[in-house]
Formats: structure tokens, C-alpha cells, sequence
């Protein structure tokens, strides 16, 4: 993990940002404790109220919870949640975005089609 | 909760006045930041606090008392400064033990921690020890006090990166642990603009900029871009300061207009602790026009 | 909590910084009591006495290190004030008993003891005392405090201003008693000792140890006063 602290994305923000992709990749597994507050306020030298609040906006979106007295656990089904948000999110902005592009260059929609399956053929 | 509160303290040396009526309150359980060009007063206020030298008008109250002689108040305090303060011919270990028998108590467990990390032998006489490892084994007591409120001036001078590192996640360890108030005056805010949660700016012997850092972040911006749409876009906008590079004009500010869109070929970015600093403290005025 | 415990330890610290002197002039002031009258034959004024004097203004001056000490772990000056003193005390009371003991040890071996005393309270001098050891006590908390004073003088100067205001110091004291020898007609030695009889209305052989502990307590008084004064006042740098 890696903290810019000149960025405009507030500390909290990107510490949120970080754990999602975590969760994401897999790196942070299902069902598996994720490091603790104190432990990446540690290694990061972050405050550490910086870090609780990066992470409790991952317990609001449900993606993490706390266990009383051993720590914060990334929640069964997470990593298909997110899956599911980045997909619809890459529908809506990027897919859209590529096409509005191809046609403001004039490229016709069957070499799109056929640049795309070739993509997955690689 | 307990609260130390500066009320326009005043310090003068003859006739010259090097604070000029501070006014500042720290609160407890929280990591604080004191910042401040060389010879400001950082010092001199710490020593105030710690009854060291007396503040010539105003006052230092730890939960509504004066600190001034105050040895109940003072068992709560503790100040770790460059001077060497304990005998040479002492070892380590000793000044632990002593520190303990003072305070009425103290993290051995921590120390011994600290002592192996840092690879510092508790039986060597201070005398013998390197100013680099004198500063560690003054660093070491500042973390195991029992004190509410610790206050370092300048704690890792002469530390080398490794062990400046190794001493910021010690100081968070030992504040999720048990926290506390730790007061941080210091020159290289770079290392400590991620894990202090309060800023203090002291300049022109007054208290300039008392703020979370958080909000600061949130605020700080550097805007770069051709000179006549950057002051366009900041017109009417209070700047810190401008830097000018043939038509390229960059301004850092902390009233950035957020809501107005950005011109086309102008730049918005954040702006890290020491810059905002650095263009805080620079003398009134910018370098162009 | 700085408690009654903690005032035992601070003590406890306090008087281990003098400890060491102290014992060094116990040992001086027993050997010189034997070796100097017998090395230098026997003069007016034995360099006894004013060692033990120097002794005391070192043990004062040295002292005055622990403060340093004390900032560092939140001793209030007043605390601090009171352990020095309460240090000066003891080590002045075991130096003038160990005096006494010199004087003692002398008479029954035989040698002759002259000194200082001598002057201000003849017949006092030589022979064991309760107010020879009650003048000797006052007198050396008096120059420990003295001693004290200095150093909170000094530590207030910059190291170049402090030695050349005790450079004057010494060469004006040593101007003086030479001048006042020189126009009194006198050895250079005795000089200081007229100066202060005159002054003080003692002598004329007669023995006065009252009025010279009067005396004595008086300037250790105000000397003690002015200590306090300042310890109140004490700042550190750093």
C-alpha cells in the first residue's frame, strides 16, 4: 500500500480506496482478518483516527466487519460485491466513454467488434 | 478531559519580546504538531510548560492550574529536549529506574522493548554513548512515562533515517496503546505531516495556524497553469504566495475557489504539510510582478 | 506523584553529588591538619582552615549541577532549594565536626595547631569546642551557599563574561589586602585579618567566640536569604 500525502484524495479516502482494491484482487481474502488499524497507522505513520475512519467506511459498505475484541474481517461475499460495482461502473463510464470515442474518430462499429474479440482471443 | 491551555503567554528577553502573547490549547489523547521557522520560540514555549524558565506575562494552566512550580501538575508533564540533563557517570538502566521512582511509575516492559530495537545496551554510562544514541536514550523515556502530556523538541536530531522510521512507529505503538498527549515540535514535517492529527503554526511570536490536519489537507491547493487564467481563476481568492516561471504562473492557496470549474490547462493539485508551511512562513510578498 | 518518597530519592541524589567532596575535604582537612603546620612549619595562619573555606564555596558551586536534575524530572525550585540546603547543612555539620576532630586529634599528638580562628577568638582555635563546632558549621554552610550563589551568578554570564568577572574578583580582593597591608604596615597575610577585625570589632586578643558566631550566623543569614532569592528566580536553557 502507498499514501500520497500532498494528494488531493483526502489520507482517509485513499486508505478506503486501498483496502477495496485489496478486497478486490483477493489479497484480502474472504472471510480473513485484514491488517488492523494499529498495525498499518504503524506502518504507513498514520494517524491512527485517520485509518479507523478509512476503514469504518468499509464496514458502512458493508464490505468489512468488526468481531468484538479480535478485529475487522472482510465480509463473505465482498470481492463478488465489488466485482459486481466495478463491472457496472466500467459499463457506465468506460465502455461508454470508448465508444463515444470510436465514433467521434469515425471508426465503424464492426472493427470495434472486431478489435474487442481479438482482445479476448490474446 | 484534561487540557492544557496557554493564555497569552508573553516572553521577553530585555527588550526584546519572543512570545508575544500565545494562546493555545492542547487536549488530551491527541498528536500535535508544533511548527515554526529556527528561533521562533518553539522551544522556549515547551520550556515554559515544563518549568523550566518562566513566561513574563501570561499563563500555563494544566486543567485550571498554573503549572509555575506546581510539582503535582509537572508529574504530568514531561519534556524531552536536547540538553542532557542527567549525570554522565549514570547508566541507562539507572535513569529508567530513577525516572520511575519520580513519576510513580514507568513502561519497563516498553523500554526493554525499545532498548533491543534500537540496539542500546541499558548498562552503558550515558557519558559513553554517541550524541546519536543519547538522543535514543532520552527518546526511550519520552515514550515510557506515565506522563498525560509528553512534549518533544526536536526528537529525532542526529537519528539517521532507519531509526527516525523505527522511531515514529514506536510513538504509535505506544499511543494506541495507552493514549496520550504528544506534542511534536519539529523541522523534518515531512515525516510526521501523516501521523500528527493537529497543527500548530507559531510565528511572529503568536499562534498563526491552529487546525486539524485534515481540514488543512482538505484546503491546501496548488493551482498551476498559464499566469492570466490562473488569476482569473483565483481572483478575489486570498493566496499565500506565487511563483512565476516565464508565463507560467503557480499559486498556492488554502481558499481555492472548489466549486468553480477549472479552466482548460490549469492544474489543481494538494498540497503537502511542508509547503504549506514553507509558503505560510515565507516573508509577506511573492517573488514576481 | 511527587511524594514524600520522591523527596527521599531527590535528596538521596542531591547528597550523593556532594558526597563526594565532602569526603575528600574530611580526608584533606585530617591530613592537612597533621602535614601542613608540620611541612610549613608553624605560621600564624595555617593553610588549613582556608582550605576547608575553599572546600566549602566547591562543594557549594558544584552543587548547584543538580538542578539540571531536577528540571528534567519536574522538581519544583523550591523543592530544590530545600534539598541543597538541607545537603549544605549535613555537609557542614559532619565538616565541622570532622574540624573538631583534627583539632582534637592534634592536641593529643602533640602539634601545634594555629590558625585562622585564632584571630577572631583567640584561644579558640586548636582546642575542641561546642561553639568552635557551632562557628565552623554556620561558617561553612554560609561559604557552601556562598559557593552556590556563585555558580547561579555565573550560570547567568556567558563563559567569557564569567571568567573575566572572576579573574577581577580575585586580583580586586588581592589589590586590596595588598594595599591595606602596605598602608598599615603590615605582612601581606595579616592584612585581611585586620581588615576584618577592624571592621568587625574583633580581637585585641581577647577571646570573643560569641560575637564571632553572631557574626558568622548574621552574613550566613543573608547570605542564605539572597540564595533563596535567586533559586526562586532560576531559569535553564536547553
Amino acid at each position: 500500500m502507498h499514501f500520497d500525502a500532498s494528494s488531493i484524495v483526502p489520507l482517509y479516502q485513499q486508505i478506503t480506496t486501498q483496502f477495496t482494491a485489496g478486497i478486490l484482487s483477493g489479497a484480502f481474502p474472504e472471510g480473513e482478518q485484514v491488517p488492523s488499524t494499529t498495525e498499518v497507522a504503524r506502518a504507513y505513520a498514520l494517524n491512527p483516527a485517520t485509518v479507523l475512519r478509512g476503514m469504518n467506511a468499509l464496514v458502512d459498505a458493508g464490505l468489512l466487519e468488526k468481531r468484538r475484541g479480535i478485529g475487522m474481517f472482510v465480509v463473505a461475499g465482498a470481492q463478488a460485491q465489488l466485482r459486481q460495482a466495478a463491472q457496472a461502473d466500467f459499463f457506465d463510464q468506460r465502455v461508454g466513454a470508448v465508444v463515444a470515442e470510436a465514433k467521434t474518430l469515425a471508426i465503424p462499429k464492426a472493427a470495434l467488434v472486431a478489435a474487442i474479440e481479438r482482445g479476448y482471443e490474446e | 478531559m484534561s487540557e492544557l491551555k496557554f493564555k497569552h503567554v508573553t516572553k521577553q528577553y530585555g527588550d526584546q519580546a519572543v512570545l508575544k502573547g500565545v494562546d493555545m490549547t492542547w487536549a488530551a489523547g491527541h498528536l500535535y504538531g508544533l511548527l515554526g521557522r529556527n528561533g521562533v520560540g518553539k522551544s522556549t514555549l515547551m520550556r515554559i510548560v515544563n518549568n523550566r524558565t518562566f513566561a513574563t506575562h501570561g499563563s500555563v494552566l494544566l486543567d485550571g492550574t498554573s503549572v509555575v512550580e506546581n510539582e503535582a501538575a509537572q508529574n504530568r508533564i514531561f519534556l524531552m529536549s536536547d540538553a542532557m540533563l542527567y549525570p554522565a557517570d549514570r547508566t541507562v538502566a539507572w535513569v529508567f529506574q530513577i525516572t520511575k521512582a519520580l513519576y510513580g511509575d514507568f513502561d519497563d516492559t516498553r523500554a526493554a522493548h525499545l532498548t533491543r530495537v534500537f540496539k542500546l545496551d541499558p548498562n552503558q554510562r550515558l557519558g559513553r554513548l554517541s550524541t546519536g544514541y543519547k538522543t535514543i536514550a532520552k527518546l526511550i523515556v519520552a515514550l515510557c512515562v506515565p506522563c498525560d502530556f509528553v512534549l518533544l523538541d526536536e526528537p529525532v536530531l542526529g537519528l539517521d533515517a532507519p531509526f527516525r522510521e523505527q522511531f515514529y512507529q514506536e510513538l504509535l505503538a505506544t499511543y494506541t496503546e495507552r493514549p496520550r498527549t504528544f506534542v511534536i515540535a519539529t523541522h523534518l514535517i515531512e515525516e510526521i505531516a501523516t501521523l500528527i492529527d493537529h497543527v500548530f503554526v507559531l510565528a511572529d511570536g503568536r499562534i498563526t495556524l491552529d487546525e486539524d490536519t485534515e481540514s488543512l489537507m482538505a484546503k491546501g491547493r496548488v493551482v498551476s497553469g498559464p499566469a492570466g487564467l490562473v488569476r482569473d481563476y483565483l481572483s478575489g481568492v486570498n493566496v499565500l504566495r506565487t511563483r512565476s516561471m516565464g508565463g507560467m504562473l503557480t499559486a498556492y492557496t488554502l481558499d481555492a475557489p472548489l466549486e468553480t470549474p477549472l479552466p482548460a490547462g490549469v492544474t489543481l493539485e494538494g498540497m503537502d504539510l511542508q509547503r504549506l508551511f514553507i509558503e505560510l512562513t515565507a516573508e509577506v510578498g511573492t517573488d514576481e510582478d | 506523584m511527587k511524594t514524600s518518597a520522591t523527596n527521599r530519592v531527590m535528596l538521596g541524589f542531591f547528597a550523593r553529588f556532594t558526597g563526594a567532596t565532602l569526603v575528600g575535604a574530611l580526608v584533606g582537612i585530617l591530613i592537612s591538619a597533621f602535614l601542613f603546620p608540620t611541612m610549613l612549619g608553624v605560621g600564624r595562619y595555617s593553610l588549613t582552615d582556608w582550605l576547608i573555606g575553599v572546600m566549602g564555596l566547591i562543594i557549594g558551586a558544584v552543587s548547584l549541577s543538580v538542578t539540571g536534575f531536577g528540571f528534567q524530572n519536574g522538581i519544583s525550585r523550591r523543592s530544590m532549594t530545600r534539598s541543597l540546603l538541607l545537603v549544605f547543612a549535613g555537609s557542614s555539620a559532619l565538616c565541622a565536626v570532622g574540624v573538631q576532630l583534627a583539632y582534637l586529634i592534634a592536641r593529643l599528638s602533640g602539634a601545634r595547631v594555629n590558625g585562622l580562628l585564632n584571630a577572631y577568638a583567640a584561644g579558640l582555635h586548636g582546642v575542641a569546642s561546642v561553639i568552635g563546632l557551632l562557628i565552623w558549621l554556620v561558617l561553612l554552610f554560609g561559604l557552601m551557599v556562598a559557593g552556590g550563589i556563585a555558580t547561579l551568578i555565573m550560570n547567568k554570564k556567558t563563559k567569557r563574561a564569567a571568567f573575566w568577572w572572576g579573574l577581577l574578583t580575585y586580583v580586586g580582593i588581592g589589590v586590596t589586602i595588598a594595599v591595606w597591608s602596605f598602608v598599615n604596615d603590615l605582612a601581606f597575610q595579616q592584612g585581611p585579618v585586620v581588615m576584618i577585625r577592624a571592621v568587625v570589632g574583633l580581637g585585641g586578643g581577647q577571646p570573643q567566640p560569641l560575637l564571632l558566631l553572631l557574626w558568622v550566623s548574621l552574613l550566613t543569614a543573608l547570605v542564605t536569604y539572597a540564595f533563596t532569592r535567586m533559586m526562586a528566580r532560576m531559569e535553564i536553557l536547553g
